[in-house]
């Protein structure tokens, strides 16, 4: 030391020792907290890595070439072999394959695509060779947009986080502030110069900051990943939040519930007809109609290769349904009050038509030239998954409730079939917002489940929104969670996933409190007249490198969380 | 009793320089001349660290020098704007439909602090 005389004799010791140690201990800690914060960002690397290299492009002349995937334009059309990764979004145009999709929608099961079907890039084509059309590349495919919206999603912060964020904004001004008051109640005690420094070093070099400030937001990028592998897309950290909060789920019956696409599940015929005339003039007069239910006839008449007539002087009655002049007949399509409008009786098939209507089937009278014929029943089928899946929500405490602007009796006979108490029938989508206002008084946490246009200011209002499937653009705007597949076992996995993170944000954040608290006042020599413990720096400079790695290792613990039964 | 006295006296102006420089300076800020500013993460700060300007759209270079994980991701919380920096390479953000109003920007853990403010013209 030069010019030792300087300084009082008790302050004359150099410390050097301290010095080293506490620098190499900082840059260690430093080090393996960079190596592990790499680990943090896996899931989107592993995403990034999913992205084909390179496309079988298909020329004019029919000449194929292999071209790396940026160098493909929209309307390219595309070869894709067996095994082989669909390069970009696109239609499928030639041939039939299974393709397993899992890495976007955590669904296992393969999925059979077949000309004019969706593909998405970076799926695999499991069995057959085709054809298909680009129709998204670059930035704009699927993987692309959820890489961004998983990395926009990582910055965010969960309100949870908000506390510590306010701490962090002061605590290194107010640590200094506490370095400053050390020395002077030390030295107005009478302590030694040597002893002053000491403490008042200590304190510098045990707070951490780091791990304080780092709490959330490493576990919310880590959990935000991991529910990607999911196929859960979470916008923000306070749908990450509410959404471990969730005390009642509304869930919108078509399309949630239900497959959304209607078929024709029985015909009952009376004595005079049978089921191929029935369904020729159904099919017939349904070709007509834009309505859900009748597509599903048309598709149905098609499937059994009936032929369908001309339809003449078309005309639908809203809330009845349709009637119609096909080969020179009246044909009337529709529920019991058309009938009895044309003064036709039903009562034949009065019994019949309760009991399909009970199991939550749509009956649909037809009238061939003022004779009753029969009745076509169609619904809308429940999901393979749904009841488990609502069972299973049940058990995790929550109120299930369900919103649908279908009818009373198919209403209820869907709810019971899967378990759910609560309805909101015969809802106009404008008043599903309305519904949700209204729990939201009575109910902490409301969460909604949709997939649809018209549920997304119910998906906005809600606490929670979580569009389902391959939902619309505006309900995927609307919510706050995008379930990539079209299972309620999403919402079961965005549950567990959030629950998870949460749970690690509040070890994080209680681990960082809990140190800064007990570890400044020990640094600043609190214990000191009471056990005579004085803390060295050097042990104070490797309680402040471990403390951020351990923050940064407990949130890397997250990439192993599994959600039970389910496979990432 | 001098010693005392003298001690307190210099701890105590050490507290107020520590307030009136943590919360009570507000740094100088830089105006943006053109639509593009430099912003450099350095030893622990982003500098310049306010910038004030009349555009609505701004292209901001960050270059990081700094090599501490924590100087690793800029956020812009009001505009949900959360970029990775690299290490000694230029990283461009462009801003666009500023509005008038002060837009925090901050590392991921809040330790680098800087403010852009947007004046209406």
């Amino acid at each position: 030391m030069i010019w030792p005389t300087l300084v009082p004799e008790s302050a004359r010791h150099v410390y050097f020792e301290a010095a080293l140690i506490i620098i190499a201990l900082v840059d260690l800690g430093a080090a393996l907290e960079i190596r592990a914060r790499g680990k943090t960002s896996e899931a989107i690397k592993r995403l990034i890595g999913l992205q084909a290299k390179t496309a079988r492009r298909v020329d004019a002349e029919g000449n194929e070439k292999d071209v790396p995937i940026e160098d493909l334009q929209v309307d390219d059309i595309l070869r894709v072999r067996p095994g082989e990764k669909i390069p970009v979004d696109g239609v499928l145009t030639e041939g039939h394959s299974s393709i397993d999709e899992s890495m976007l929608t955590g669904e296992p099961m393969p999925v059979n695509k077949k000309v004019n079907d969706l593909l998405f890039g970076s799926t695999i084509n499991k069995t057959g060779g085709f054809l298909m059309k680009a129709t998204k590349v670059g930035k704009d495919t699927m993987l692309s947009q959820i890489i961004q919206l998983v990395q926009q999603a990582q910055s965010t912060k969960p309100p949870i986080a908000k506390l510590a964020d306010s701490v962090s904004g002061y605590f290194v001004p107010t640590v200094l502030i506490l370095a400053v008051v050390t020395a002077i109640v030390w030295f107005n005690v009478g302590f030694s110069a040597g002893f002053i420094l000491v403490t008042s070093m200590t304190v510098l070099i045990i707070a951490c900051p780091c791990a304080l400030g780092l709490a959330a937001p490493i576990s919310v990028m880590v959990g935000m990943g991991k529910a990607a592998e999911y196929g859960v897309l979470i916008r923000n950290g306070e749908g990450l939040q509410r959404a471990s909060e969730l005390t009642t789920l509304i869930l919108d019956k078509t399309g949630t519930i239900t497959k959304g696409q209607p078929e024709v599940v029985k015909m009952i015929t009376t004595q005079s007809f049978d089921e191929a005339t029935l369904l020729h003039y159904a099919g017939s007069i349904e070709q007509a109609s834009e309505h859900p239910l009748a597509q599903a006839i048309v598709e149905h008449a098609k499937k059994h290769a009936i032929e369908l007539s001309k339809v003449d002087d078309f005309n639908a009655i809203t809330g009845q349904g349709v009637l119609a002049s096909i080969d020179g007949k009246t044909i009337l399509l529709g529920n019991q009050r058309l009938m009895t409008e044309h003064q036709l009786s039903v009562n034949e098939l009065l019994t019949q038509s309760n009991e399909l209507a009970s199991l939550g089937q749509t009956p649909m009278f037809i009238a061939i030239d003022q004779q009753v014929a029969g009745i076509i029943a169609v619904a809308d089928p429940i999901k393979e998954d749904s009841k488990t899946a609502i069972k299973q929500l049940q058990k995790l405490g929550i109120h299930v409730v369900m919103i649908t602007g279908d009818n009373q009796k198919t209403a209820h006979a869907v709810a019971k079939q899967v378990g759910i108490q609560e309805v909101f029938a015969e809802v106009l989508p404008e008043y599903k917002a309305d519904h949700v206002k209204k729990l939201q008084s009575k109910h902490t946490v409301i969460g909604m489940v949709g997939d649809g246009i018209n549920d997304a200011p119910a998906l906005a209002q809600a606490d929670v929104g979580f569009a389902i499937g391959a939902g619309t653009d505006v309900a995927i705007e609307s919510a706050d969670i995008t379930l990539i597949s079209n299972s309620l076992q999403g919402v079961l996995n965005a549950i567990a996933v959030s629950k998870a993170t949460l749970y690690n944000i509040k070890q994080n954040l209680f681990g960082a409190f809990i140190y800064n608290t007990i570890g400044i006042p020990i640094a600043a020599g609190v214990l000191f007249p009471m056990i005579g413990l004085l803390l060295n720096p050097m042990i104070a400079g490797f309680a402040m490198a471990a403390s951020s790695l351990t923050v940064v290792s407990n949130a890397n613990r997250l990439r192993f969380f599994k959600v039970k039964g389910q496979k990432p | 009793m001098i010693s005392i006295i003298l001690f307190n006296s210099i701890a105590a102006l050490l507290i107020i320089l520590i307030v009136i420089w943590f919360w009570l300076i507000k740094g100088k800020s830089t105006q943006a001349q053109t639509n593009e500013i430099t912003i450099k993460v350095k030893d622990g700060v982003y500098s310049p660290s306010r910038i004030t300007t009349k555009q609505t759209k701004l292209v901001l270079n960050f270059i990081r020098e700094d090599a501490s994980p924590c100087s690793e991701y800029v956020l812009f919380d009001q505009l949900s704007i959360h970029e990775q920096l690299p290490l000694n390479k230029l990283h461009k953000i462009i801003l666009s439909n500023l509005k008038p109003g002060h837009y925090r920007f901050t590392c991921q853990m809040g330790m680098y602090q800087g403010e852009l403010i947007v004046n209406s013209n």
